[in-house]
């Protein structure tokens, strides 16, 4: 019995350090930089069983389109098998990767941040697709069973059609080549309190600021900073909001104080980060920039979610502790009063809410502006900019070539113009090519509401253009999607000058972008807190060395 | 003389009133802090989202209010498409796991602990210090190092194949690396070193095997310590997230802790905390309801002496 | 049962490598059917023979037999003895009833007559009443007779018991020890009985064993060994107040002690030590005996006195201050300060040499 029992308790032992005995498995092939091998492809399109394995984190509520559109594919080419999962959240999701690829376990594809993919490229386990979009291949379509039998193929893309900006970041990485491409994306617009804008037409319009007679900004030509301090001159009241005076205690909340910091830093053309993962944080621009936030902290002209304990300003937008506010295309309907709302909690009540540009520093690239900082003007080159994000997809290199090759299919369907068009309006993210902007692929809203990309656009557009007084009846589809296509066509604006993130993981120097990205929002917050307690003697630059120490070591 | 003793009496009456009403007042406090996150939860499940919003927070909701939809939404099922007739939060499935993975989690390191406790507490064999300080010595090991290693180990026993993995596989991977508990050994150890060698003694004399004498005498003595293991490794395991994410292939062989995370965020991020509220409560009601069953195991154990002599 | 102990030697090596034999070359036999007790002091190895006999310890050396049958390397479940603990060992979580049947499951006896054993074995140590209760709701005596039951019921062939009595108050000690005495007496199993009270000792066994340093220093039924201890060791161990010794001399057949004469030897002259036992004293009433001493003290229970007389010494140091006690009948209302002469009974006197072994 003795004997037994040690057995089991040595048994027991050996499973606990099993965990520690088979590190040494992890093949490391050191990674040869192929110069443009150029693909040889089959001659005809494998027609074996191919299963193709696509990770993502979206919940089963989200995937209905997505397996639409896989059944539509699977009938295009009935050979292959499209296995979809979620894989709970994006860290999950990154860290099966990485520890997956040792192992040889990760899917054929799947969804993922850029500095998700600067990772899997160090492991050198992602397909290049470069490969695939200049392919001139192809195919006609043979088997009677496809549903597009008897048509062609192409291999290769046209990237002309997507936005600049989402082909610059899908290739960032070494070499210049596409590791990923385009799929969820989305950018900041800025709400406002249309109704409180009304209020002060004349002083607006003294002020050199184009507005309609309803109120309406621009939805063209981004406000300035400059005129943003000068609507925080008329519209800011510091005791707080007053409805009889229709002034608000803030003018513009910032929801993510870390694309604030990242895209102000282009606006100033003040270094922040690159994709060697250098941290240039540490530069009088940034700081001169810093001063000047804190400045427009000072004179809430300008706040963050912090400033009422919250993540997100939308709640105070809508209760009209602030007037503006800078978010998420995907959380446009955050901002808007309805009768849900506590109907006390509405100062300004169910006011009408506009989108607009989120401010720039210049009207066109590379003008020059001047701010105050404590009383002096300093002059700065600016840009124009605005914030993209979101995720991509890629291709694993270890699947076989007949799974690459549907992978990449498949990858090419989801982007096409329509697809693309029904995921934005279905999902509220952005389209990522410029032509589906003007898609015309119907897309089933609701069981009797059917419409397409461009009439979607085109709600909006009526609504500015009667300058809001549309005489749509109240049971109007429309109403349902005036704001979401407020924020598409706002967006579509902007893309021309939309910036990404650079990614680059954690190396041995310094944090990863998605590190640096919240260290930035931290720094912001710091400064905002510090100014909030000891007013103009806070210096920015201790909560930008604070963010340096966090990201360098 | 009687006079004095009634005096005294009156004061210490006075005396243990108000240390009654210290203690019961400090006892109320901490169950009123215990409560106030439940009470939360249930209030929060209950509300909208722009009442969630509201401020000041909304702390009262009379029952027309209530938006039972968080609850019954729960349980819709997706209209059309591959997956249609499908839960859009399969809650019972997630719970069928998190009940299947902490019991078997649970089962196995109670017989893994025990055993080494036993084994570490009473048998002698070469190297036992030494190899019990090896193994106290893995517990400053941070835990996020295991997940690589358990992660590798899972693979090669073929338990973590994303195209082929199994529920049997999945189950495997998620309980097995989690069946043995470092701390728990020690914790039960010292428990065992407690029980005095005479009981040992006089159940050989009385004709026990070792075997038998652990399950006659030592389990039942160490009962309490067992069943605070018992309770804190469902505990852990009902609320495992990470690892069984980690090695689960699919949605339907994952967690409710999984579940509850996930499902209810929007596409900026956001979530909508009464349905992931709701969620919660339907996945607490259990353990309050296995808690009470149990309370009186629960609680007992915890005062018994060991042994008189 | 007969048990007989050949050469029995354990060794304990401490975590330092020091030495300890507990139990050195014990050779021993105990008739069957008797009580024995086995007396020392502290530490002396009694509770390690014990855990030998019982096969709890592995002997580095020597054999055991039980009757005939070799038992040194029978595991203890299979040697059928009875071991009743010196803090009785009850398991906490059992009742009396399953504490006293759990022997038995043990031994397979089939349900219903272990369940009849049981009550029976509860009559005979009085605990019926108590069969459903835990060991934490009885009283110290009570528990050890539950102790006792459980060693009992399974009819062993050796009854040993380890200072049972030890944590009784005065009262229940003397009860409980004759209750032991009578169910050994019922039952007629061998029993060793542990103790460091010379008294229980004595008052108990049909022979007693006394040991020092793991060592047996003389076996006798009780008596026997008092009247006539084989050792300095011996003959302190027994006897409450404990035997005095004096420094003493023998010079021409006599024995001197302080120059004075307290009886005849046939020992060579030399330099002896000398042990009296205090009832050994008798009053010289015609004041004729050379053996006299003032006395300092007197204490008076009873039918008896206890005299303390101071020694006299060279030395001032209080530490070397020497007295002895001796113990006479009330009646002669001595008082201190009075002068007594002293008589002393030869058979209450033993000569050691001066390592403690007896002379003659
Ligand atoms: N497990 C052990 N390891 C080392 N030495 C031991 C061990 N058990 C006993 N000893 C030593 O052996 C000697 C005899 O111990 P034992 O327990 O037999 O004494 P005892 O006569 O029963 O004393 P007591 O009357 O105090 O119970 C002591 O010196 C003790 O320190
Ligand atoms: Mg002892």
């Amino acid at each position: 019995m003795k004997k037994f029992v040690l057995l089991l308790v040595t048994f027991v032992i050996a499973l606990a350090f099993a965990g520690c005995v088979n590190v040494g498995t992890t093949a490391s092939t050191t990674a040869g930089t192929q110069e443009t091998t150029t693909l040889q492809l089959a001659e005809e399109l494998p027609d074996e069983e191919v299963e193709i394995t696509f990770w993502h984190i979206y919940g089963t509520d989200k995937t209905a389109l997505l397996d639409q559109m896989i059944a539509e594919f699977e009938a295009m080419y009935p050979n292959v098998t499209i296995t979809d999962t979620s894989q709970t959240d994006y860290n999950t999701l990154r860290e099966k990767i990485n520890m997956g690829i040792s192992v040889d376990q990760v899917p054929t594809m799947a969804l993922g941040y850029p500095d998700h993919f600067a990772g899997y490229i160090e492991a050198d386990a992602v397909l290049k697709l470069d490969d695939y979009i200049n392919n001139t291949t192809e195919y006609e379509i043979t088997n009677s069973s496809s549903s597009i039998f008897g048509e062609t193929v192409t291999i290769g893309l046209d990237l002309d059609d997507f936005v600049a900006s989402y082909l610059e970041e899908n290739s960032q990485y070494e070499g210049g080549y596409y590791y990923s491409l385009p799929f969820s994306k989305s950018t900041e617009t800025m709400a406002v309190n249309v109704d409180v804008l009304k209020a002060h037409l004349t002083e607006i319009r003294a002020a050199g600021i184009t507005i309609s007679d309803n109120g309406f900004l621009s939805h063209d030509v981004p406000l300035t900073y400059a005129q943003i301090e000068a609507l925080a001159d008329i519209i800011v009241d510091t005791n707080g909001t007053n409805t009889t005076t229709s002034k608000c205690e803030y003018l513009l909340n910032y929801d993510s104080s870390g694309n604030m910091f990242i895209n102000m830093s282009r606006q100033w053309n003040a270094p922040y980060t690159n994709t060697d993962g250098e941290i240039l944080i540490d530069n009088d621009t940034t700081k001169s920039m810093l001063q000047y936030v804190q400045d427009l902290f000072l004179n809430n002209t300008l706040a963050l979610p912090i400033a009422w304990d919250q993540s997100y300003g939308s709640t105070n937008f809508k209760y009209g502790d602030v007037c503006m506010s800078v978010g998420s295309t995907a959380g446009v309907n955050y901002n808007i009063p309805t009768d849900a709302d506590t109907q006390e909690n509405l100062q300004f009540g169910q006011f009408q809410v506009d989108f607009v540009p989120v401010p720039q520093f210049v009207a066109t690239e590379g003008d020059s502006f001047t701010v105050s900082i404590d009383g002096t003007d300093s002059t700065f080159t600016g840009s124009l900019s605005a914030v993209q994000q979101g995720p991509n997809i890629g291709i694993f290199s270890s699947a076989s070539s007949a799974e690459k090759l549907y992978a990449w299919l498949f990858l090419k369907y989801l982007i096409e113009t329509d697809n693309t068009a029904k995921w934005a309006m279905n999902t509220g993210y952005l389209p990522a090519r410029l032509s589906s902007y003007s898609s015309e692929a119907a897309i089933d809203l609701t069981a009797s509401y059917s419409t397409n990309y461009a009439d979607f656009l085109q709600i909006a557009k009526d609504f500015w253009d009667a300058d809001g007084e549309v005489t749509w009846a109240t049971t109007d589809v429309r109403w349902n999607y005036l704001y979401s296509s407020m924020v598409a066509n706002i967006a579509q604006s902007q893309n021309t000058y939309y910036q990404y993130d650079p990614a680059f993981a954690a190396g041995t120097n310094s944090a990863g972008s998605a590190t640096a990205r919240v260290e930035a929002g931290y720094c912001l917050e710091n400064i905002y807190i510090g100014t909030l307690a000891s007013g103009s003697s806070y210096n920015p630059n201790t909560a930008l060395n604070t963010m340096l120490n966090q990201l360098t070591w | 003389m009687a006079e004095i003793f009634v005096e005294n009496e009156k004061a210490y009456k006075r005396r243990r009133l108000i240390s009654n009403i210290v203690t019961f007042g400090f006892l109320s406090l901490v169950a009123i802090g215990i409560l106030i996150p439940f009470y939360w939860m249930i209030l929060t499940s209950l509300k909208s989202i722009q009442e969630i919003e509201s401020v000041p927070p909304i702390l009262w909701l009379n029952f027309s209010d209530w938006k039972i939809t968080n609850y019954t939404d729960l349980f819709l099922t997706v209209q059309s498409g591959e997956r249609a007739g499908e839960p859009l939060f399969p809650f019972f499935t997630y719970m069928k796991n998190t009940v299947l993975i902490s019991f078997l989690t649970t089962l196995g390191t109670i017989i893994t602990t025990i055993l080494a406790a036993f084994a570490f507490a009473r048998l002698n064999f070469k190297g036992k210090d030494t190899l019990f300080a090896v193994l106290l010595a893995t517990m400053m090991v941070p835990g996020e190092i295991f997940i690589l290693t358990n992660f590798l180990t899972i693979n090669q026993f073929g338990w973590y194949d994303i195209l082929t993995q199994t529920y049997t596989e999945a189950v495997l991977a998620m309980t097995i690396p989690f069946m043995i508990s470092v701390f728990y050994v020690f914790y039960l150890r010292q428990t065992f070193r407690k029980i005095p060698d005479e009981l040992y003694f006089a159940a050989k004399v009385d004709g026990t095997s070792d075997f038998k004498y652990l399950l006659k005498i030592m389990i039942p003595i160490a009962m309490p310590t067992i069943v605070t293991i018992i309770i804190l490794n469902s505990m852990g395991a009902w609320s495992a997230y990470i690892w069984p994410a980690m090695v689960t292939t699919q949605d339907k062989y994952r967690l409710v802790s999984n579940g509850l995370r996930g499902a209810f965020t929007d596409t900026t991020g956001r979530t909508d905390y009464g349905q992931q509220m709701a969620a919660a409560t339907l996945v607490t009601v259990p353990l309050i309801i296995l808690f009470f069953t149990f309370r009186k195991q629960i609680m007992r154990g915890v005062g018994r002496s060991g042994i008189k002599g | 049962m007969e048990i007989k102990m050949e050469n029995l030697t354990k060794v304990f090596v401490a975590k330092d490598k020091s030495e300890v034999r507990a139990v050195d070359n014990v050779s021993l036999t105990i008739p069957s059917g008797k009580l024995i007790g086995l007396l020392g002091p502290s530490g002396c190895g009694k509770s390690t023979t014990l855990y030998l006999l019982a096969g709890l310890l592995r002997q580095n050396d020597g054999k055991i037999y039980f009757e005939e049958d070799e038992v040194s390397n029978t595991p203890p479940e299979k040697r059928g003895i009875g071991l009743v603990f010196q803090n009785y060992a009850l398991y906490p979580h059992m009742t009396v009833r399953e504490n006293i049947l759990f022997p038995l499951q043990n031994l397979k006896v089939e349900a219903e007559l272990a369940k009849q054993k049981t009550v029976e074995m509860a009559r005979l140590v009085g605990l019926e009443s108590m069969l459903d209760r835990k060991p934490k709701e009885l009283s110290g005596g009570q528990q050890q007779r539950v102790a006792i039951a459980r060693a009992l019921v399974k009819t062993p062939r050796v009854l040993l018991l380890d200072e049972p009595l030890s944590n009784l108050d005065a009262r229940l000690r003397l009860q409980t020890r004759e209750e032991i005495k009578r169910i050994q007496r019922e039952t007629q199993i061998t029993t060793v009985f542990v103790t460091h009270d010379q008294e229980e000792a004595m008052s108990i066994s049909d022979e007693i064993v006394v040991m020092k340093d793991g060592v047996i220093q003389q076996m006798g039924a009780p008596q026997d060994v008092y009247d006539d201890p084989s050792n300095l060791f011996v003959a302190k161990f027994l006897g409450n107040p404990q035997i005095n010794v004096f420094d003493g001399v023998i010079k021409g057949k006599k024995i001197y002690i302080n120059d004075m004469v307290v009886g005849k030897s046939k020992l060579p002259d030399g330099e002896v030590l000398i042990g009296i036992r205090p009832e050994g004293f008798i009053v010289d009433q015609e004041k004729k005996s050379p053996f006299k001493f003032n006395i300092d003290l007197v204490s008076t229970i009873g039918r008896d006195t206890t005299l303390i007389v101071d020694l006299p010494s060279e030395s001032d140091n209080i530490l070397d201050k020497k007295s002895f006690k001796a113990i006479v009948d009330a009646m002669l209302r001595i008082q201190s300060g009075d002068e007594i002469h002293f008589i002393v009974r030869p058979e209450k006197m033993f000569l050691f040499n001066m390592e403690g072994e007896r002379l003659e």
